[in-house]
């Protein structure tokens, strides 16, 4: 037994028209929902910096479509069989169970005899006949479907019209990622400088580039605070200022006195060219060639002006490089006695100490451009999130010219000269003991308001420590801007890394902002 | 026995309760529930202050139909032989005596059992016995009833003195309880009109017996389909207290739910008005309109429920109210 085709026509008709009638309900329905979900995003978007209000439009706007597709797909592709369907039609058109039960007889479910399946289909088909589809499922959209997409879409409107405060946390955040991944790009360069760069062994490049790589995934691991970027920097910086060689800048120095002096020469035109260029080792090559017996031989003026101009060098050198003056001024006397098989020998190895100085002044050359990069990258990054750079936190800042050589047992660094110490192994000066200093403040700069701070237990030398350059009044200064942003980059830093309760981060935020200078 | 059409089923019905009209003044209720008892052999309680027309109702009913019509007065020392017979002794003409059973009132077609509390429970029984057994057992030899047997019982609410409420295993053996509702303003003026002329109506005999039977056997081949019958499960299972479906109310106020026959009797009272309503399967409307008269007698309400003077009646419309179509 079949159900009539009659009836079944007239259930699967009703269906369809059925279909396009939720349509144009669900549709609005889901459209609202999307819209809801955008409008709570809206709102979150007020309370916390999620996203702009350029993005929580189009955001709303994917919602709602995403909405309205949910909504279709579920009226057009969700299975309605026959017997469901005339439950539902049952009910809609009040036609009291008599689709169902026709349906049920026609599908064999139900049993009575044929005179009353016959009566029973007769009575459904004649009031099935009579219902107005037209009129029982009218094609309009649902009212309160429509009325609640209005009053969403108006909120959400107002919503996003109204100035959001949160708006600018975004705006700032975007310029600290634009300038962290521009720091990013500007690291990578530097990578490739100390990839190519000369008179770098192959673990000090090692080293450089892990530091520099370090600092690089710090900087790239997700969105990285303006504080989190900072920490990274410093500490690239620090590992960087570890491979610092401060005598370099002195041989640096030595070197270009000494090109200045053989400027003039036209014999040694081309060293001088050469050190004043920075191009060491073609110097070398080229004080090197003195030392050689190809080409044609000087005359006996020439040799004199060669080892005047080899005395000058080895003068100006003096200080800076005493083994490589050393070199020269023999040899300028070897020349002068003429004694040219010591004067060639002794200028052999003075051009191989001048390419070992010139390997020294590149190495220099590179931590520093390095160093250089971490600190401009740290400021970029300071400016855009708002915060005060802290300046002079650099252990590169205070220039090669101004750097004491620690490892020599001098001890450097008036407060605010701008001179830097480092920290490692010393010797006193009074007595040549060795200590190891407990603390160096080798951030000192001259920026700031100072800060004076007395001394306890009145005035004395500190026990194992070597005397320092007396301060002014008795008293050591550390400038208040600097003490600050590095404690408040600290404490930025321990807010997002470590675990402190939410309820207490913001009494650690207002305490450092209470301080800011 | 050649069977009628349903046509021939709502034209007689319809006539039946305009016949009936003729005497009873509105009551339209009580009269299509107690035409609905008739149709499927059931019985009926019929429940009203004295001088609504319980009596008239039946009496009526059973002119039109061409039954025999018997009324019992229930008392308290009628005996269970007052109402199915007894075997009496008797002397033939050439002088043996020999038992003959001589038959009750039970041996009508139709029976007023009219307050039937006043009787006691052992006379009540025998009666019940009658209704459900359709049978009479006089001396170890069983009797027949003819059909069709419809038992009216009316009950008084009020003076309830010196009663014997019926048990509820033997008020379950009722298919309906009829409420029988003091009549409007108007229609006392029209029972006024009626009965104190001179002029007695008229009734017309309308079917007899055989056709009630063949109405019966047509009401009950009406298709209820599975919505339908699953919604008269639901009812009746909503009305226990220890059913999760069941209402607040039900979990409060009643002691025990409705029995089995209760959505049998939901089932035939909605496949009659089917017919009535000249439809020819049952529908979730016909179940409500049958559900008080189906359900009333078969809850038992607790202490709880008897003294916060909840009726059955509440209890069955807030089933209906709380439990959903499937």
């Amino acid at each position: 037994m079949a159900v009539d085709y009659r009836l079944g026509n007239y259930v699967r008709l009703w269906g369809l028209r059925l279909r396009l009638v939720e349509s144009l309900s669900w549709g609005p329905w889901g459209a609202a929902a999307g819209l809801g979900a955008g409008l709570l995003l809206a709102i979150g978007a007020r309370i916390t910096p999620l996203l702009t209000a350029r993005w929580l439009a189009g955001l709303a706007a994917l919602l709602s479509l995403v909405g309205v597709t949910v909504g279709l797909a579920a009226v057009w592709l969700r299975p309605r069989p026959l017997h469901r369907l005339a439950r539902t039609f049952d009910r809609r058109f009040r036609l009291a169970e008599r689709l169902t039960t026709a349906i049920e007889i026609g599908a064999g479910q139900l049993r009575t005899t044929p005179a009353m399946t016959a009566a029973q289909l007769a009575d459904t088909l004649d009031t099935a006949t009579g219902v107005d589809a037209g009129v029982m499922l009218p094609l309009r959209a649902s009212r309160r479907a429509l009325l609640a997409l209005g009053v969403l879409a108006t909120a959400l409107a107002l919503s996003l019209w109204l100035p959001n405060p949160q708006e600018d946390v975004l705006s700032q955040r975007a310029v600290v990622r634009a300038a962290i991944e521009e720091q990013i790009e500007e690291l990578e360069a530097a990578r490739e400088e100390v990839i190519k760069a000369e008179g770098l062994t192959e673990a000090e490049r090692e080293m450089l580039l892990q530091v520099l790589e370090e600092a690089m995934a710090a900087l790239d691991k997700g969105r990285a605070t303006p504080q989190e970027a900072m920490a990274a920097l410093s500490e690239a910086e620090r590992a960087l200022a570890e491979l610092q060689d401060p005598g370099a800048a002195t041989v640096q120095a030595g070197l270009e006195r000494a090109a200045k002096g053989m400027a003039d020469s036209e014999l040694i035109h081309d060293i001088a060219e050469a050190l004043a260029q920075g191009d060491y080792s073609a110097a070398a090559e080229a004080l090197a060639a003195y030392a050689g017996t190809e080409g044609e031989p000087l005359t006996r003026e020439e040799e004199l002006e060669l080892a005047r101009e080899l005395a000058e060098a080895a003068e100006a050198l003096a200080e800076s490089d005493p083994d490589l003056a050393e070199q020269l001024a023999q040899a300028a006397e070897a020349i002068e006695r003429g004694d040219i098989a010591q004067a060639r020998e002794e200028i052999r190895e003075a051009a191989q100490r001048m390419a070992a100085s010139g390997q020294r002044v590149q190495r220099q050359e590179a931590v520093e451009g390095a160093l250089a990069q971490l600190q401009e990258g740290r400021e970029e990054i300071a400016q855009a999130g708002g915060a005060s750079p802290p300046t002079g936190q650099s252990p590169g800042r205070g220039g090669a010219g101004e750097q004491t050589a620690q490892g020599e047992g001098q001890q450097g660094g008036q407060p605010g000269s701008g001179q830097q110490t480092q920290p490692g192994h010393h010797e006193d000066a009074g007595t040549g003991a060795p200590y190891d200093e407990v603390y160096v403040p080798y951030r000192f700069e001259e920026e700031g308001a100072g800060v004076e701070v007395g001394r306890e237990g009145g005035e004395g030398v500190p026990s194992g420590d070597a005397p320092l350059p007396a301060p002014e009044g008795g008293r050591a200064a550390v400038p208040y801007r600097q003490v600050y942003a590095d404690y408040a980059a600290q404490a930025g830093a321990a807010l997002e890394s470590s675990y402190i309760p939410l309820g207490l981060k913001q009494y650690v935020r207002d305490y450092f902002s209470s301080l800011e200078p | 026995m050649s069977e009628i059409s349903p046509e021939q089923f709502r034209e007689i019905a319809a006539r039946i309760e305009a016949e009936v009209g003729k005497y009873i003044v509105g009551q339209r209720e009580v009269i299509r529930h107690t035409l609905i008892c008739l149709v499927v052999g059931g019985h009926a309680l019929l429940e009203g202050v004295p001088g609504l027309g319980k009596t008239m109702l039946v009496r009526t009913l059973a002119k039109v139909l061409d039954l025999k019509f018997a009324r019992i007065q229930f008392t308290p020392d009628l005996m269970p032989a007052d109402i199915v017979g007894t075997d009496i002794l008797e002397e033939a003409e050439d002088g043996r005596r020999e038992f003959r059973f001589q038959p009750g009132p039970v041996f009508a077609n139709l029976l007023l059992a009219d307050e039937i509390n006043r009787a006691t429970p052992k006379t009540q029984s025998a009666l019940l016995e009658a209704m459900q057994e359709r049978t009479v057992t006089v001396a170890n030899r069983s009797y027949p009833l003819e059909p069709p047997f419809l038992v009216l019982a009316t009950q008084n609410p009020i003076e309830m003195e010196g009663t014997y409420p019926l048990p509820e295993a033997q008020l379950d053996r009722f298919l309906f309880k009829v409420n029988v509702e003091y009549p409007s303003s108007q229609e006392l003026v029209e029972i006024l009109n009626r009965t104190t002329g001179d002029v007695e109506p008229e009734v017309s005999v309308v079917a007899d017996g055989a056709i009630v039977r063949r109405m019966g056997a047509l009401a009950r081949q009406v298709p209820v389909a599975s919505p339908v019958a699953d919604y008269a499960s639901r009812l009746v299972v909503a009305t226990h207290p220890e059913s999760d479906t069941a209402p607040e109310m039900v979990r409060k106020y009643v002691r025990y739910g409705s029995s089995p026959r209760g959505a049998q009797a939901l089932i035939l009272g909605g496949k009659v008005r089917a017919l009535l309503d000249g439809r020819y399967n049952v529908a979730f409307e016909d179940l409500r309109a049958v559900a008080p008269a189906a359900l009333r007698h078969r809850l038992l309400l607790n202490f709880e429920g008897q003294a916060e003077g909840t009726s059955t009646d509440d209890v069955v419309m807030e089933v209906l109210k709380e439990v959903a179509e499937p």
